[in-house]
């Protein structure tokens, strides 16, 4: 196993994620999958750790602020999501359409 | 280091990783979905034990299996009568966008094992010295972005806490009115 | 740093802290204390270092056009230093008094601060590029000042009247400024005064112009920058109007300091002035006809401060006398001309930039002690308020002498000097002959004026209930008169002997032309004359009616018209802008608004129409083009660098 295999694994993680944030109708489905999409991402940058700077500490570091990113984004969407079924009564994304022009 | 044995952690713990995140954004039961997220996290530690990031580990099931994941938990708790698991799930972009996907993780990951990485020679700590150089970091030359993502972290606390409260704040009770009130002359 | 760049900036600095203090309702009675620690702290600097030089590069366009920020601290620019710094700290002092009850009182020292900040760029510029920047900045500073009461329609109205009208003459300022800097490949005052030495003498190509126009016309296009901000014929209009501005500020800026700045100018460029005689004869003819002109509407007008309005365009007209009377050249280098004239000029700068700045606060305290009334500027209202005031009048009074000119006071040292430099420049050009003889005109009629305005005010009986009333102002506002009083009584002798003045503006070691014993005591006389005859009119018999009304009725209303200058301006500057704007107008509205409204129009709707469908308000569509915009990103990066074609391949800096 070297560099490659994982970042082809984080990749299709991060495809997967993709997927399920574009295509899930459940708000909440769409932040799990978003909760993919920056695991692929924090599985890269230690990748990149492991094989090509082992000795640096930056990535480690990126990787602590993006785990930290993440609680944040779900802390915070979750509210918003919750706020939403307050306020719509659901919280399926197609029918939040008030943008619509 | 090229037999299937040696390679055998890494594969099971890759086909668990992708394995659990495909039930995740296929699985029509989003209770489902969310418990099918432990496998999927849960392998992705696997992935940096391998990776020998003994730190992110344990970091990796404490936040995203402890944390992140109750709180989804709860949250699916508390919507999901809402969404009817005998329904179609997915919108109807599902099956174009999913051929993307599939072709264009395809051409990333073509690419990816085509090119020839310079793998470093620097030997891997071991996890107490990582750990503590870590550490050491984040309080001193890496000290700010320690800081400024433990604000951002405080700030999504507040925020989270005063969206999800919005219920309307009972109005205050109207004072009673001067002629509603027994005659009181000041002297 | 060198400590000479807070010369200019200091006052900067007292600016910002002023500015942040208007802000807040509380704080904002500190603000003087600042600006005027600044300013004072400009002026010890100077005094502290007398000469010094600090050049900095602003910008560099090209390989050798160098715009540069200069502090040139050399005579010239010591007294001018001197002169703004004192009288701009006095005038703040006063203001503590005199604006104690307005709104917007930190905003206003923010605005005099920054105005002494730009007078003082404006008078250690060693090149034009800053001298112009300054010129504007000063401009921008009178036009605020000017309109600090905003709200009174007559206020705005005047601001803008200053701003529009000035603009005239700097548009001239700013040619003759481009004219030259290109002609000398640089801004700065030494190459510019070696190129006009060089095409003077045949050995240097010009451009647009011949050489011949080119030694009158820039010259000339600087002058038109002076006119305007000097408030010189025909453009003096702006002034008389910029007394609708606090007193105080017209003291500093509207009698004292910037509408000095274009005799400075002149004084500081003189030396592109002296190639061609028609030039100086032309600097000439403006100030004569300027300092007539509005000396005789001075003797007309019954609002204090416009009297002492048209008084300083007649003092500024003297000036420029000084300055176009070439006189005796004590000092000829290409770099710098001094000319007997020319440090008249500058002593009359400055003996008049603390008389006149003196009368103006005086001015503005009589009318503080009146501001209840409805018209607090009138002087038909006034009378009697020397025993109320007496402060006040006596300042006033010495004021008054050294305006008029009276031995020994202040204004007779300057004025005699420039009488002497028209005598002396009389022999080479024939106008200045003429140009002596309605200087002594003016000179009487300048006494005459004066002490009218001073007998009206402080004289005989109050004539109205408020000036019964009137009280002396608080010692913030007279401490500054009693200092510029003095200065007003003994600074012009003080330069005079010792030779002090010539050398100081030279920083040659040059004795003081003597005084003309028989011009001297022949404008002594005039002086005497004019002030007698005020005496006689406005002192003597109780006033009933003001004298000067009894003028021939078409002289009269010929002055109180102000020489139909403004009805001029009107018809024939300001009405053909209008019809202009007319044109454009209908032309806009028929035209351009048609075509605007015609096709482009339709083709927005139209597209937006179309547009609109892909806003379906769903967040996954919004998404989904942004990876389509990545994919296609990233598609097109591997094609441009032909790996996608071949084998897959990226190269990467590893390591």
């Amino acid at each position: 196993m070297n560099l490659s295999d994982f970042l082809v694994v984080s990749a299709l993680l991060f495809m997967i994620g993709a997927y399920g944030a574009f295509t899930r109708k459940n708000a909440i489905a769409v932040i799990l999958s978003i909760e993919l999409m920056l695991n692929a991402a924090n599985l890269n940058f230690l990748s990149f750790w492991r094989f090509l700077h082992p000795s640096s500490m930056e990535p480690q570091i990126f990787v602590l602020v993006g785990i930290t990113l993440a609680a944040a984004e779900a802390a915070v969407g979750l509210a918003v999501i919750l706020n939403i079924y307050r306020d719509f009564g659901t919280i399926n994304v197609e029918d939040i359409s008030l943008l619509k022009g | 280091m090229n037999s299937i044995d040696s390679h055998l952690p890494f594969l099971i713990m890759s086909a668990l990783t992708l394995g659990s995140a495909l039930v995740v954004v296929r699985v029509r039961n989003i209770v489902h979905a969310g418990f099918w997220l432990l496998p999927c996290f849960l392998g992705v530690a696997g992935l940096y034990a391998l990776l020998q990031a003994h730190f992110f580990v344990v970091v990796q099931v404490l936040i995203y299996v402890g944390a992140i994941l109750v709180l989804m938990l709860f949250a699916l708790m508390l919507t999901q009568d809402v969404m009817n698991p005998n329904k179609p799930q997915t919108n109807r972009m599902s099956l174009p966008i999913g051929l993307f996907c599939v072709v264009f993780a395809a051409g990333v990951a073509a690419i990816l094992t085509g090119h020839q990485w310079m793998n470093s020679r620097d030997v891997i700590l071991p996890a107490n010295v990582q750990t503590r150089q870590l550490g050491q970091a984040l309080i001193g030359e890496y000290a700010l972005p320690f800081e400024i993502a433990s604000v951002l972290l405080l700030a999504a606390l507040v925020g989270a806490i005063v969206l999800a409260k919005s219920e309307k704040e009972p109005a205050p009770l109207p004072l009673p009115s001067l002629e509603a009130l027994p005659d009181s002359k000041p002297e | 740093m060198p400590i000479i760049w807070l010369i200019p900036l200091a006052p900067l600095i007292g600016a910002l802290i002023a500015g942040v203090l208007a802000l807040t309702r509380k704080a904002e009675k500190v603000a003087p204390i600042f600006t005027i620690a600044a300013t004072l702290y400009s002026g010890y600097i100077a005094l502290f270092l007398h000469r010094g030089y600090a050049s900095a590069t602003w910008l560099t366009i090209g390989s050798s056009y160098r715009i540069a920020l200069d502090v040139n601290l050399d005579a010239l620019t010591f007294t001018m230093v001197c002169v703004v710094t004192l009288v701009s700290a006095l005038v703040q002092m006063y203001s503590i008094g005199y604006m104690e009850n307005e709104n917007g009182y930190a905003r206003y020292f923010a605005y005099v601060s920054i105005f002494t900040a730009s007078m003082l760029g404006l008078v250690s510029a060693d090149n034009l590029f800053q001298l112009y920047v300054c010129w504007e900045l000063v401009g921008i500073c009178s036009y605020l000042l000017i309109g600090f009461w905003w709200f009174k329609p007559s206020a705005a109205n005047a601001a803008k009247k200053a701003f529009v009208v000035t603009r005239f003459g700097d548009v001239g300022f700013l040619l003759g400024v481009l004219l030259l800097s290109s002609a000398a490949g640089s801004f700065q005052f030494t190459d510019i005064a070696h190129t006009m030495h060089a095409i003077s003498m045949g050995e240097l190509f010009t451009p647009l112009v011949s050489a011949r126009t080119f030694l009158w016309l820039a010259p000339l296009l600087l002058f038109c920058g002076a006119v305007g901000k000097s408030a010189q014929f025909p453009l003096h209009i702006w002034l008389p109007d910029a007394m609708e501005g606090p007193t105080p500020v017209s003291a500093l800026i509207h009698a004292a300091t910037m509408v000095a700045a274009g005799v400075y100018m002149v004084t500081r460029l003189f030396t592109l002035f002296a190639y061609v005689p028609v030039v100086t004869e032309t600097v000439l003819v403006i100030g004569m006809i300027t300092a007539f002109l509005s000396a005789s509407i001075a003797i007309v007008q019954n609002d204090i401060k416009k009297v002492l309005a048209y008084s300083t365009i007649s003092q500024l007209g003297y000036m420029m006398l000084g300055l176009g009377a070439m006189g005796t050249v004590i000092a000829p280098s290409v770099s710098g001309v001094y000319t007997t004239g020319q440090t008249a000029a500058m002593f009359h700068l400055t003996t008049h930039a603390m008389f006149k700045a003196l009368l103006f606060l005086t001015a503005g305290s009589v009318i503080h002690a009146l501001h209840h009334s409805s018209d607090p500027n009138d002087m038909r209202s006034m009378g009697g308020l020397m025993k109320r005031m007496p402060i006040t009048a006596w300042t006033c009074l010495a004021g008054v002498l050294a305006l008029a000119g009276l031995f020994p006071f202040s204004g007779f040292w300057s004025k005699d000097a420039i009488f002497g430099a028209l005598r002396e420049a009389s022999s080479k050009e024939p106008v200045a002959m003429f140009a002596l003889v309605v200087a002594i005109i003016v000179a009487g009629m300048t006494a005459f004026y004066s002490l009218r305005l001073w007998l009206m005010t402080f004289w005989g009986e109050p004539r109205s209930e408020h000036a019964e009333h009137a009280h002396e102002s608080p010692w913030v506002m007279t401490l500054p008169l009693v200092i510029l009083g003095f200065l007003s009584v003994f600074l012009g002798g003080y330069l005079y002997f010792g030779d002090r003045f010539a050398n100081s503006l030279t920083g040659l070691n040059m004795p003081t032309e003597p005084l003309n014993p028989a011009l001297a005591g022949i404008s002594t006389l005039v002086a005497l004359f004019g002030l007698g005859l005020a005496w006689k009119l406005y002192a003597v018999r109780r006033l009933e009616k003001d004298p000067v009304t009894s003028l021939p009725s078409s002289v009269y209303s010929f002055l109180v018209n102000l020489w139909y200058m403004d009805a001029f301006w009107n018809r024939f500057g300001a009405a053909w802008v209008v019809a202009l704007g007319g044109m454009v107008a209908w032309f806009d509205r028929n035209v351009v608004d048609r075509i605007v409204s015609g096709l482009p129009a339709w083709v927005c709707q139209q597209g937006g129409l179309a547009i609109r469908k892909t806003e379906s308000g769903q967040t996954q569509s919004y998404a989904v083009t942004v990876l389509a915009a990545v994919s296609f990103i990233i598609v097109t990066l591997l094609w441009l660098t032909k790996y996608l074609p071949g084998p897959m391949h990226i190269t990467m800096i590893t390591h």
